[in-house]
Parts: structure tokens; C-alpha cells; sequence
């Protein structure tokens, strides 16, 4: 028990030290992200007519911040693999009875880092647009309990990713375009009720737009399509089964390595 | 003076199509990634709001079409960087850099041609992916406009190349492994306001795109778009624009490589 | 008592496939190990030498639990390396690779301080291990130890890896090429480093190289291994033992262009011998190499020679030499009769 204490203990500190050591890079990479959203976000802000931007805006403000969940999990962990296994770490942390999964999960402090500071700055140019009061938040319990749950959920992704990238490549614009898609079809940039009803059906599968549309309930009071409680079972027993998938996942693909060697190209 | 311009961009163009034979998806990419940011940019403005608000705003004819064109030329000028602004760092991890690094004006010859052929293709790719959609909404007249967009991309390419190379310039004094100068690129585009009327942008950013090849480009496109017979006289005033900003980029250019050149060969990191 | 080491009949298969164009891919199965068995005693230097492509690193990926034999079983200290790998890990040290497995942007302390929490160690024994073990390996000593890794050159590398390797105080250290690279000097440190790690400090290590020398300096047993078979085994004299029934001659000859033609052929019909090998070297000249038993070599020469001068070739070298493991390891993997 203490050794693994120790292990999480190592695990915490390498991220935090190399994200340190690595800043220049990170905060290239938050700059890039941000001038991005901010490219789309102004495109996207023109479609709406000023009197209602007191309403979209906070939407699409939160919409943007659920979606850095989602991609910095992909980039910051999935990408990360092609790295790890191509520098040998997967038999050196085998070596010392550690697993993979839990260094790659450490990776989640380091994307959370740039996701929140990213926001950050996401939420100054919306405050620029259309005034503080973007950033009010009616109920901060429901809006954690949303993020807890969509981050259980994209790391679980992330690990998907990480998992598959042991054996085969993945190429990166599929990745990309993934993410992108899912920054509408998986609910996140969207209220499940303002959708078309075809892609709403299809959202509805996505397990994303379920903990999205608690956060929306937290921020603004939007009623859950389901309704709060039932968002909150199916997100949650989504949340657990997505983990607990990721978590076999690893456990076969560890078994896997072991018969086959590593033989990971990672992303292209 | 061994090395002739010509050989320097057939290597360029071999190492291209190398490059995509290894890269397949790229190719892929190239095309579908204007549409996949028009698509992207549409709903998301349709499901927050209408269509009639945005033509109000951009005053523009076909605001479809103009995304995609739009959504076009980020792509181009995109890849135009990236192309540019990564063979040098590719020179270093394959180990040529020092041996570029001995004569400087070939140095600056070979990072403008070599990835020339890569550039071009790749922002042909971008802008020509639109045709059908061009086509589709306005018919002969739409590939026209598509063509003179193309042209203007084209103008811009040559300062890109040299903004390029400052941009190579800092990463190589900078030792890092990836390019950290990435945000420059979604920040040209960002003042160039392809998507958004230039004047919901800070006072500060409006003045920061006057000296940014894309605005111009972004500019003229939308000249193209808001009337059916495009006005000359205003297209010519860009492209002498484009031609002003050519020589001040690749001058600005050709000091700071032999700058960092210098401050390289004296940090010995290559 | 148990051995340290135990090998015993593995056979390790690959699946890999082959591009054939965009989609097409075929399966083609690689015989890494064909029934590998052998046996490190504790205390030892064990040597497994081997050409390229051999399968050393494949058996020591199946030893140190991180390859799974399709066949066949191993024991380190008496623990099964497939069914109690978890304890395997905990009495092996191990270096994979010189160059990989360390974080670029930390330092080769901060570096060994994470794979020291990974194995649980930690506060001050943790510190006391990692100062003895940066000074055991000499990286203190060239003030190596506080820069980043990214700096660092081959042989701080390969001094990095060791000092991980011995960092947990394993009773077993498996190294594979660990002087793989490094210039002579650094590679006699750390050849003597592990030659007293196995004398004084009661630890067992094995190695795999393709350098004979250096297995001729500290292995107390080597095993040759070729195309996934163990080859040879028993201690270097033993080994070069193996080749003592045979004396290899060399001479070096000017041959005109014309005498090439079937030179080989005539020399073994002119001597009886079957090995024989010509090399084309420098200014013309060409090296000829005849494997003769001992007791024929002056024969052969003379009739060499008799040859050579009645047919206007000038000889400018005569040579016989005697064994080295070299020759050993050159005779039984590259073809010639697998005598002795
Ligand atoms: N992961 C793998 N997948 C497929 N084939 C492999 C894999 N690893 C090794 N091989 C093949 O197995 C054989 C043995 O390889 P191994 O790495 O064990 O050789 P080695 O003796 O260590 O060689 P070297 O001296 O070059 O390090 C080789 O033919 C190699 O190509
Ligand atoms: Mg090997």
C-alpha cells in the first residue's frame, strides 16, 4: 500500500516537473488552442443576433471549455503514448512492477493544467464581447459534478487511445476530426434540445452530451433533455463503465505486449 | 556555387511526394479539412442563430460559399508555414543544418526552394478542394472567383515564405524540438478576420493585421464575394500590397537567419 | 540451491507482417529462439555472444519477464519468469538499451529518483542509494549527475542506465550491450565495474556482446547463440579450445586479374583443404585464408608456395595464427564445419 502511495507519489511529480521544465512548449500550446477557438468562436458568434447573446454566448463559452476536456485527454495522453512507447518506458516501468496506465492517467494533471489555463483566457475574450456577466454560474455543485463525470469519461477515451496505439498507428487527423465532430454531434457545444432531432438521436449515444447537459443545467438553469436525475444515473453508470473498460483494457493489452513486444508506431 | 535552383527544387519535389507516400492521410486531410471547418462553423451558427444575421454582419453575397473559400485559405496559409517553418527543423534533426549552415545565401536558396513544391501543392489543395462547392453554388462564375482567390494565395504565398523563415530563424536560436513559434500561425489568421468583421477585434489587432499578408488576401476574397464582377482597381491595390510585404518579409528574413546562423554556430547548438 | 539464472528449452516465435501496398499485408513468422537452454551460476560473469538478429535480446526479454516464451521456462533466484514475475522484477537490474528509457528534460538524479519511488524506495535511503551509485558508475565523478539527460553524451547515457540497474541492490543484473557505443576507456570502467560487482558484491550478472574481446576480458562462461540456438558453451578457454584443431594461414599474394578465375577451386584441389577463403584487399593484392589442422601447416605453405612462385605471383605475407575466441565465434556461426 505505501509503495504504491510512493508510486503516485513519483508519478504526480514527474508530470508536474517536466510540464515545468517543458514550459515554453505548454504555453506555445495554450496560445495555439486559444487563438483557434477564438478564430471559430467570433465566426460562430456573427451567426447570432445581439439580443440573445447574453444566453449563447455563456453556452458556447462552456461548450469551448468542455471540449478542451475532450481534446487535451486525447492529445495530452493518447498523443503522449506514441512518446512513451517509442522511448522504451513501457518495459522500463514494467521493470519496476508499475503499470502504464497509471503514468498515463498523470498525464490528465498535465492537460487539465492547459485546459484550465486556456479557458482562462477563452472566458477574458468572451468577457471583451459581451461583458462579464458571461461568466455568472447559477448552481458551481452541478457544473463540478458535470466536469467530474465528462473528465472520467475523456480520460477513459484517452487511455482507449493510448491502449491501441501499443499495437497499431493511429493517424492523428482522424483524431482531430473526431474531436471536432464531437464538439457538436457529442453535445458539448450544443443543448440536446436545440439540436435536429437526427443528429439530437445521435448525440444522445454520445456518451459526452450527457454530463454536458448537467453542466448547462448548472450554469444556466437549462433543463436536461432527460431530465436532471436521469442525466445524472446515465452519466454516472456511463462514467463507471467507461473506466472500468479502459481499466480491462489495459490489463489486455499489458498481456498482449508481453506475448507480442511492444510494437507501437503511435500516431502518424 | 555547386547547387543549381533547379536541382534544389526537384529535390523539394521528390522529398514531396516521398513525404505523401509515407503520409497518405495528409493528402486526405488537405481536401476535407476546409470542408470539415466550413461544416463545423456553419452548424454551430446555424443551431445558435440564422444565417440572415451573419450575411447582415459580413455583408456578403453567398455566406456558404464564403466559408468555404474562407476555411480555404486558413488551410493554405496553414500548411504554407508549416511547410516552410518545419524543413528547417527537419535539416536539423537529419543532420544538414551545419552543412547548410556553411554557405549562407545557399542556406537561404535552399530553405525558400526546397519546400516551394510542397507549398504550392498543398495550398492548391486547400483552396482547389472548394471548387466543387464553388461550382455547385454559383456555377462557372464560382470556379472564376475560386480561380482569382487562388491567384491572391498564391500573391501571399512569397511573404508567407519569408515570415516563414523568421519564424524558423527564432526556433532554431530558441533549441527547441518543435516548433514554439506555432502560435503564430491561428495568430496571422486571427487579425486577418476571415471568418468575422475586422472591427469586433481590439483597436490593437486591427492595426497588427495591415501588416500581415493573409488580411490582404482575406480582403480581396471578400471583394470577390460581396459583388458579382469583382472591382479591379481594388485587386491591384492588394496584390502591390502583397508585392510591398514580399520584400520586406524576405528581407527581414534573410538578417535574421544569418543571425540566429551566427548566434547557432557560437551556442554550437545544431 | 537454486542457480541464478535458468534457461531451459525457449522457443519464441514473432508474427510480424508485411506491407504489400496501401492495404495488402502478409504474415510472416520470425524464429526468434529455437529451444534455448543454459544456466548462470551465482556470482558469475555470464557472456551470451551472438551475431545481429541472433535472439540476445530476445532471451533476455523473456529472463527479465518482459516477453512471454511460447515454449520452454525460465527461473531467475528460483522464481518463474512467466507465473511470479512480479518477483522476478524485484531481485533483476536491468539495462535494455543504452540510449532509451530516461526522461530528456530531467536531470540523470531527478531520473533515477523517479524509478527509485516507482520501486517504492524512498527518503533517505532512497538518496543514500542514488549518491552510491552515481559515484559507482563515475557519473559524479564527471559532474554528469545534475545535468539533464538530453544533454548527456553516449557514455554518461550508458552510466545512467547501469546506475538504474543497480539502484534497488538487485543480486541479478541482466545487461544487454551495455558497452554497446561507448569509447574504449568508459567501457573498460564499466567492464571493471561489473567484474567487481560479481567478485566482491556477491552479485550475479549477465551480459549479452558481439564483442569478443570484451568477453574474453570478464565472462567466466559464455554461451554462443546463432539464429535462435545455443551454439557453444563453457568458459572462453574451453571455447577457444574448440578452435585448437585448427591453425588458420594467411598469406598475402599479387594475383594477376586473369589467375583470379577458379583461384579457389585450384587451391583446394592443390591442398586437400576445404576451407578457403580470398579477399580482395588494398593495391591489388589479394588475402587468402586456408584452415589447416595443426601439424599440416608447413606442408601447406610450402606447396603454396611452390605453387605461387612457379606460376610468377609475388607473395609479400606469410602468417599462422593461433585462436582467439573471435575465430571461435566466427567458425561456429558463419559456416565452416561446426567441429570439435
Ligand atoms: N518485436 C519483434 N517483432 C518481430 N520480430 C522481432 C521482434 N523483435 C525481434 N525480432 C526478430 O527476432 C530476431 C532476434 O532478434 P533479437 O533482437 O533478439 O536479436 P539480437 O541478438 O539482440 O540482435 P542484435 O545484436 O542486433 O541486438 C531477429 O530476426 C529480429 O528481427
Ligand atoms: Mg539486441
Amino acid at each position: 500500500m505505501t509503495k504504491n502511495a510512493t508510486r503516485i507519489h513519483a508519478i504526480v511529480w514527474l508530470h508536474l516537473l517536466r510540464l515545468w521544465r517543458y514550459k515554453f512548449s505548454f504555453l506555445n500550446n495554450i496560445l495555439t488552442i486559444i487563438l483557434w477557438l477564438t478564430i471559430f468562436v467570433l465566426g460562430a458568434l456573427m451567426f447570432i443576433p445581439k439580443e440573445q447573446w447574453s444566453l449563447m454566448a455563456p453556452i458556447a463559452l462552456w461548450g469551448i471549455i468542455m471540449w478542451q476536456f475532450l481534446s487535451t485527454s486525447v492529445w495530452y495522453i493518447g498523443g503522449w503514448t506514441w512518446f512513451f512507447v517509442s522511448q522504451g518506458f513501457v518495459e522500463e516501468h514494467l521493470l519496476t512492477n508499475t503499470s502504464p496506465a497509471p503514468v498515463l492517467v498523470g498525464r490528465a494533471l498535465v492537460g487539465l493544467t492547459i485546459t484550465v489555463s486556456s479557458s482562462l483566457l477563452v472566458a477574458l475574450v468572451f468577457t471583451g464581447l459581451t461583458g462579464p456577466e458571461v461568466l455568472l454560474v447559477d448552481n458551481i455543485l452541478y457544473v463540478a459534478l458535470g466536469l467530474v463525470l465528462l473528465c472520467t469519461m475523456t480520460i477513459s477515451y484517452g487511455l482507449y487511445l493510448a491502449a491501441l496505439s501499443f499495437r497499431i498507428g493511429i493517424p492523428g487527423t482522424l483524431l482531430d476530426i473526431a474531436n471536432f465532430v464531437s464538439f457538436i454531434l457529442g453535445g458539448l457545444a450544443v443543448p440536446l434540445s436545440k439540436l435536429p432531432p437526427q443528429l439530437r438521436s445521435i448525440a444522445l449515444i454520445i456518451p459526452y452530451a450527457h454530463p454536458a447537459e448537467i453542466v448547462r443545467y448548472g450554469v444556466r438553469g437549462l433543463e436536461p433533455y432527460l431530465g436532471l436525475e436521469t442525466e445524472i444515473l446515465v452519466s454516472t453508470i456511463v462514467a463507471l463503465a467507461m473506466a472500468t473498460i479502459a481499466y480491462l483494457l489495459f490489463k489486455y493489452i499489458l498481456r498482449h505486449v508481453r506475448r507480442y513486444g511492444v510494437r507501437a508506431i503511435g500516431r502518424m | 556555387m555547386g547547387v543549381k535552383s533547379t536541382d534544389i527544387l526537384r529535390a523539394g519535389f521528390f522529398g514531396m511526394i516521398a513525404w505523401l507516400k509515407n503520409n497518405r492521410w495528409l493528402l486526405f486531410s488537405m481536401i476535407i479539412w476546409p470542408y470539415l471547418t466550413a461544416f463545423l462553423l456553419i452548424a454551430l451558427g446555424m443551431i445558435y442563430g440564422s444565417f440572415e444575421t451573419y450575411k447582415e454582419r459580413l455583408n456578403i453575397a453567398n455566406p456558404i460559399l464564403y466559408i468555404l473559400a474562407g476555411s480555404g485559405i486558413v488551410m493554405s496559409s496553414l500548411f504554407i508555414i508549416d511547410t516552410v517553418a518545419t524543413n528547417a527543423l527537419y535539416h536539423r534533426w537529419l543532420g544538414t543544418l551545419p552543412y547548410l549552415m556553411l554557405t549562407p545565401t545557399k542556406m537561404y536558396k535552399v530553405l525558400v526552394l526546397e519546400p516551394l513544391p510542397g507549398a504550392l501543392l498543398s495550398s492548391t489543395m486547400g483552396i482547389l478542394a472548394v471548387l466543387p462547392g464553388a461550382v455547385y453554388f454559383e456555377g462557372l462564375l464560382g470556379a472564376g472567383k475560386l480561380l482569382i482567390v487562388l491567384l491572391l494565395v498564391y500573391m501571399g504565398m512569397l511573404p508567407l515564405i519569408g515570415l516563414s523563415i523568421i519564424v524558423a530563424s527564432i526556433t532554431l536560436v530558441l533549441r527547441e524540438e518543435s516548433n514554439v513559434a506555432a502560435f503564430l500561425t491561428p495568430l496571422i489568421l486571427l487579425v486577418s478576420s476571415v471568418f468575422y468583421p475586422i472591427d469586433v477585434l481590439p483597436k490593437v489587432l486591427q492595426y497588427m493585421s495591415r501588416i500581415f499578408p493573409t488580411s490582404y488576401i482575406v480582403e480581396a476574397t471578400r471583394m470577390v464575394a460581396t459583388y458579382s464582377i469583382p472591382e479591379f482597381r481594388a485587386l491591384f491595390i492588394v496584390a502591390y500590397a502583397l508585392l510591398a510585404l514580399t520584400l520586406f518579409y524576405n528581407g527581414v528574413a534573410s538578417i535574421a537567419l544569418s543571425g540566429s546562423e551566427k548566434m547557432v554556430k557560437k551556442s554550437g547548438v545544431i | 540451491m537454486a542457480p541464478a539464472i535458468e534457461a531451459k528449452n525457449l522457443v519464441k516465435n514473432y508474427v510480424t507482417w508485411e506491407r504489400k501496398g496501401f492495404i495488402k499485408r502478409t504474415r510472416k513468422i520470425v524464429q526468434a529462439l529455437r529451444g534455448v537452454s543454459f544456466t548462470v551460476e551465482k556470482g558469475e560473469v555470464f557472456g551470451l555472444l551472438g551475431p545481429n538478429g541472433a535472439g540476445k535480446t530476445t532471451t533476455v526479454k523473456i529472463i527479465t519477464t518482459l516477453l512471454l516464451p511460447d515454449d520452454g521456462e525460465a527461473r531467475v533466484l528460483g522464481y518463474d519468469v512467466v507465473s511470479e514475475a512480479e518477483k522476478v522484477r524485484e531481485v533483476i537490474g536491468v539495462t535494455l538499451s543504452v540510449e532509451k528509457g530516461f526522461f530528456w528534460k530531467l536531470t540523470g538524479r531527478e531520473n533515477l529518483k523517479y524509478f527509485g519511488m516507482l520501486r517504492g524506495l524512498k527518503g533517505s535511503y532512497l538518496n543514500e542509494r542514488i549518491e552510491y551509485v552515481l559515484g559507482l558508475v563515475g557519473l559524479k565523478e564527471l559532474g554528469a549527475a545534475d545535468k539533464l539527460y538530453e544533454e548527456y553524451s553516449l557514455g554518461m547515457k550508458a552510466r545512467l542506465a547501469l546506475a538504474r540497474a543497480l539502484l534497488h541492490d538487485p543480486p541479478v543484473l541482466i545487461l544487454d550491450e551495455p558497452t554497446i557505443g561507448l569509447d574504449p576507456a568508459s567501457a573498460r570502467t564499466i567492464r571493471e565495474l561489473l567484474v567487481k560487482l560479481a567478485r566482491s558484491g556477491d552479485k550475479t550478472v549477465l551480459i549479452t556482446t558481439h564483442n569478443m574481446f570484451e568477453a574474453e576480458l570478464i565472462c567466466d562462461h559464455v554461451a554462443i547463440i546463432d539464429k535462435g540456438k545455443i551454439i557453444a558453451y563453457g568458459t572462453v578457454e574451453e571455447l577457444k579450445r574448440k578452435a585448437a584443431d585448427r591453425v588458420s594461414l594467411e598469406l598475402i599474394v599479387s594475383i594477376p586479374k586473369n589467375m583470379l578465375n577458379g583461384l579457389e577451386e585450384k587451391i583446394v584441389a592443390l591442398t586437400g583443404l576445404r576451407e578457403v577463403a580470398l579477399e580482395a584487399i588494398e593495391s591489388g593484392r589479394t588475402r587468402i585464408r586456408i584452415v589447416a589442422r595443426p601439424g599440416e601447416e608447413e606442408y601447406v605453405i610450402e606447396k603454396m608456395l611452390e605453387w605461387l612462385y612457379s606460376n610468377n605471383m609475388k607473395v609479400h605475407q606469410v602468417r599462422i595464427k593461433e585462436p582467439s575466441l573471435e575465430d571461435v565465434f566466427i567458425i561456429l556461426t558463419k559456416g565452416g564445419s561446426r567441429g570439435g
